[in-house]
C-alpha cells in the first residue's frame, strides 16, 4: 500500500516510454496538408523549353513524386511507382530534386519513367517551399489543387492500399 | 561543434559582411535541421541545412527580419524547426506540465516536512519518557536510563553543544517510546 503512488507513476512513465519508442522522429506532420500546392513554373525534363505549373492539373487528382538519380530509396520505391502508373489509377508527375539533368534521363531510361511529366528543381527551390527534407516525398492533389496527403520516404504497398487509393477514390468521385 | 562551426564559416559564400554573417549564424542556431533532428541549422553539414542557410541569408539581404523567416520555415517544415517551440493551444502541455510536476512536488515536499514535524518531540513525550525512566524496571529501561545519563552529563561538560545534545536525546527518546512506550 504504501508504494502504490510510486508504482502508479512508474506505470505511467513506462506507457509514455513504450509510446515514444513506438513513435519514427522522422514523420514530421506536414503544415501542408489541406493547404494549396505551392504554384511553380519549372522547366520540363524531357523538354527544358517546355514548362509545367500545378494550376494546369485542376480538375484532376494527381501525385506529385519528389525523386532524384542519387537518391537511395527511390530505387526501393520505383517498382511500386511503376505498377501505380501501369494501372491508371492516378497520374504521377515527379518533382526532380536537386539532380543532374543527364543523370535523371540516365536513371529513367535505366529504370523505367512512372511520371507523365518530370520538372527539374536543380536548386531545390520549389522543394523548399513543398517542405522537403527527405526524398523521396509523395504528395496527393486533389482536383482544387490542395494537398490531401504526404508520403514521407518511400511508398509502400501498404500506405498506398489503406490510405492513398481509398482517398484517390474518395476525391475521385 | 567549435569546428562545425568554423567549417560552416569557411563553406558559407560569406561575402564581406561580418554582421549579416552573425545574424544568420545567430538565427540558424535557434533552428532546428530536418535531416539530422539533434543538430541546429547552424551546425549541420546537411545539403539541405546550407540551402536554408542561403535561403536566410538571402531573405535578411532583402530586409526581413527574423519573425518573418521564422514564419517562412515553419509554413514549410513545421514548429518542428523551431527548437523553441510557440505558444499554442497544442503546446500548453509542453509548456506548462513542467511547472505542474514542480507544484506536485513542492505539495509533497510540504506534507513530507509537516509530517516529520509532528512526529517530533513535543514537551509531553519528554514527560513521558521521564516517567517511563524513573518508575520502569527491566534491563532495557536500565540501559536507556544509562545512556541518558550518559548524554545530559556530555552536554553538561560541553563535549556537545545544545543542538547535538537535542538530536541525540530525540533519538534516544523516539527508540525508547518505540520499544517500551507503546504507541505514540
Amino acid at each position: 500500500m504504501k508504494f502504490t503512488v510510486p508504482i502508479i507513476i512508474f506505470g505511467v512513465l513506462v506507457v509514455f516510454l513504450g509510446i515514444g519508442l513506438r513513435l519514427d522522429p522522422r514523420l514530421l506532420p506536414s503544415p501542408l496538408i489541406d493547404r494549396t500546392a505551392p504554384e511553380f513554373h519549372l522547366s520540363q525534363l524531357d523538354e527544358p523549353s517546355r514548362t509545367f505549373s500545378p494550376t494546369e492539373l485542376r480538375g484532376q487528382v494527381w501525385l506529385l513524386n519528389t525523386w532524384a538519380s542519387w537518391c537511395v530509396s527511390c530505387r526501393q520505391e520505383h517498382p511500386l511507382l511503376l505498377a501505380l502508373a501501369r494501372s491508371g489509377t492516378v497520374p504521377i508527375y515527379g518533382l526532380n530534386y536537386k539532380d543532374n539533368r543527364s543523370d535523371a534521363l540516365q536513371w529513367l531510361k535505366n529504370m523505367g519513367n512512372p511520371y507523365v511529366i518530370n520538372v527539374q528543381d536543380s536548386n531545390g527551390r520549389v522543394g523548399m517551399d513543398y517542405g522537403v527534407y527527405g526524398v523521396p516525398e509523395t504528395y496527393l492533389i486533389d482536383k482544387t489543387g490542395v494537398i490531401r496527403f504526404k508520403q514521407i520516404g518511400p511508398l509502400n504497398v501498404e500506405t498506398l492500399e489503406k490510405t492513398v487509393m481509398p482517398l484517390v477514390r474518395s476525391l475521385n468521385s | 561543434m567549435k569546428s562545425a562551426v568554423l567549417l560552416l564559416t569557411l563553406l558559407t559564400p560569406s561575402g564581406n559582411d561580418p554582421a549579416l554573417d552573425q545574424r544568420v549564424l545567430a538565427l540558424s542556431r535557434q533552428l532546428r535541421c530536418l535531416v539530422c533532428q539533434n543538430e541546429s541549422l547552424a551546425d549541420s553539414q546537411a545539403e539541405l541545412a546550407s540551402d536554408l542557410r542561403k535561403e536566410i541569408r538571402q531573405q535578411m539581404v532583402q530586409g526581413k527580419n527574423e519573425e518573418e523567416i521564422k514564419a517562412f520555415l515553419t509554413a514549410r517544415y513545421g514548429d518542428f524547426v523551431l527548437y523553441r517551440p510557440p505558444l499554442t493551444p497544442r503546446t500548453y502541455l509542453l509548456w506548462f506540465a513542467p511547472f505542474g510536476v514542480a507544484a506536485v512536488g513542492l505539495y509533497a515536499f510540504i506534507r513530507i516536512v509537516r509530517t516529520q514535524r509532528s512526529t517530533t518531540f513535543s514537551g509531553k513525550d519528554h514527560e513521558r519518557v521521564e516517567t517511563i525512566l524513573t518508575n520502569g524496571v527491566g534491563t532495557n529501561i536500565a540501559i536507556y536510563r544509562e545512556q541518558m545519563e550518559f548524554l545530559k552529563n556530555e552536554f553538561e561538560t560541553g563535549s556537545f553543544t545544545r543542538e547535538q545534545f537535542e538530536i541525540e536525546r530525540n533519538e534516544l527518546e523516539q527508540r525508547l517510546l518505540e520499544e517500551c512506550g507503546g504507541p505514540l
